[in-house]
């Protein structure tokens, strides 16, 4: 233990933060190959969603080794959790744009909708963010909020891709919808799995870094992998695809 | 995107026919100039021995045709689809299924309201099926134009 934080905690946030940049930095590149619409949308929501675990890594490190910091009274790592939840309901709105410029052909309303939910969550978890004690706690509302859209956008993303792949009947295409539908529910996955871990804090069941904990970094790695191979799809993957 | 399917009698007579959400509010009036201005253009093309029209295009739409010896499907669709060669692979199958399910002797009929009517759900049918596949091939599309 770092003062309050298991020591694998900030190592497995830094790797996942790594990772989901590395699949960032690759959509950007297509996107500057490409320049296509839907593309800017979906780069900018994983290089949102990768600050955002940057984020939490960040607060990790200063609360473990930022000196004269007194656990008992303040908390480098919750801050940086709402501001992580800030970044990735942002990226939630630039996912759903994705969804809707290229499965639900511009429904405007919908994705109104959407975006107002997900700015919403910001508002209420930007005047949360303080360095007090058991500010991610305080925030509970809003983090239940947060993971209800995030399971809005999740579950959008998995029913439409799912149903692409039923309806495909070309190989590459049905892997890829497979893998963006299956980077849908292990998006809500992490969500729900850092929500169950925020529970447990607030009924006093656990002091936090729960199993859940573990498992939503799980989740957030195998959500990078699906994210790389389904929206990437690197030629290697291909040949591998059509040589099955 | 699909606008109508219609299956017309080699003699021009309409035996059935459905249309997208677009063209809805038209009338059986239409259906019959529609088949009977088809038979015609066809009954022109082999008078002059210039070959059966398989296709033809307008401003903003393409209509294929498929036949049999006793019946024909024409197919209104938009101008430049990606589909145009599945679809007219479907319209094949859809000469043999209606041959099979409801005899070769289709003018007849024209008169049995009950087939007729059979016909008319087969299309319908037929016209949202290849509409889903005309959807699924823009998002398969798109997908690999940005993406993959």
């Amino acid at each position: 233990m770092w003062r309050d934080i298991p020591a694998l905690a900030p190592i497995i946030e830094t790797i996942a933060a790594l990772v989901m940049g590395f699949v960032a930095f690759r959509s950007t590149q297509k996107y500057f190959q490409r320049k296509r619409e839907p593309l800017f949308y979906l780069t900018l929501s994983l290089i949102l969603y990768a600050l955002g675990v940057l984020s939490t890594a960040t607060g990790k490190w200063l609360q473990a080794f930022l000196p004269g910091v007194n656990p008992e009274i303040t908390t480098y790592s919750d801050p940086f959790i709402l501001i992580a939840y800030c970044f990735s309901a942002a990226g939630n709105m630039f996912l759903f744009a994705f969804i809707d410029d290229v499965f639900l052909e511009r429904r405007k309303r919908l994705l109104m909708l959407v975006t107002a939910l997900n700015a919403i969550t910001i508002g209420l978890m930007i005047p949360q963010i303080s360095t007090e004690k058991d500010t991610y706690l305080n925030a509970l509302n809003a983090t239940i909020f947060h993971a209800a859209n995030s399971l809005i956008v999740g579950i959008t993303l998995a029913y439409l891709s799912f149903k692409e792949m039923k309806k495909s009947q070309e190989k590459v295409a049905r892997v890829g919808f497979f893998l963006i539908g299956s980077f849908g529910v292990l998006l809500l996955m992490v969500f729900a799995s850092f929500g169950v871990d925020l529970l447990l804090i607030a009924l006093k069941i656990s002091e936090g870094y729960s199993i859940f904990y573990y498992l939503a970094w799980l989740f957030e790695a195998l959500t990078s992998l699906c994210g790389y191979i389904g929206y990437i799809m690197p030629d290697w993957f291909k040949k591998l695809v059509h040589a099955q | 995107m699909i606008h109508a399917i219609y299956l017309m009698a080699r003699t021009g007579l309409p035996i059935a026919y459905v249309e997208g959400l677009e063209l809805q509010n038209e009338n059986i009036t239409k259906a019959t100039l529609f088949s009977g201005a088809l038979t015609a253009i066809q009954s022109l093309m082999k008078e002059m021995a210039v070959g059966q029209a398989m296709e033809i295009e307008t401003k903003s739409s393409e209509i294929l045709f498929e036949m049999s010896d006793s019946f024909a499907i024409a197919v209104v669709l938009e101008k430049n689809s990606e589909n145009k060669n599945r679809i007219r692979e479907k319209m094949e199958e859809l000469i043999t299924e209606i041959t099979f399910k409801f005899g070769l002797d289709t003018e007849n009929h024209i008169q049995d309201v009950s087939k007729q009517q059979q016909i008319q759900k087969l299309l319908a049918e037929k016209l949202s099926q290849w509409e889903e596949a005309e959807k699924e091939t823009k998002i398969v599309k798109k997908m690999k134009e940005i993406l993959w």
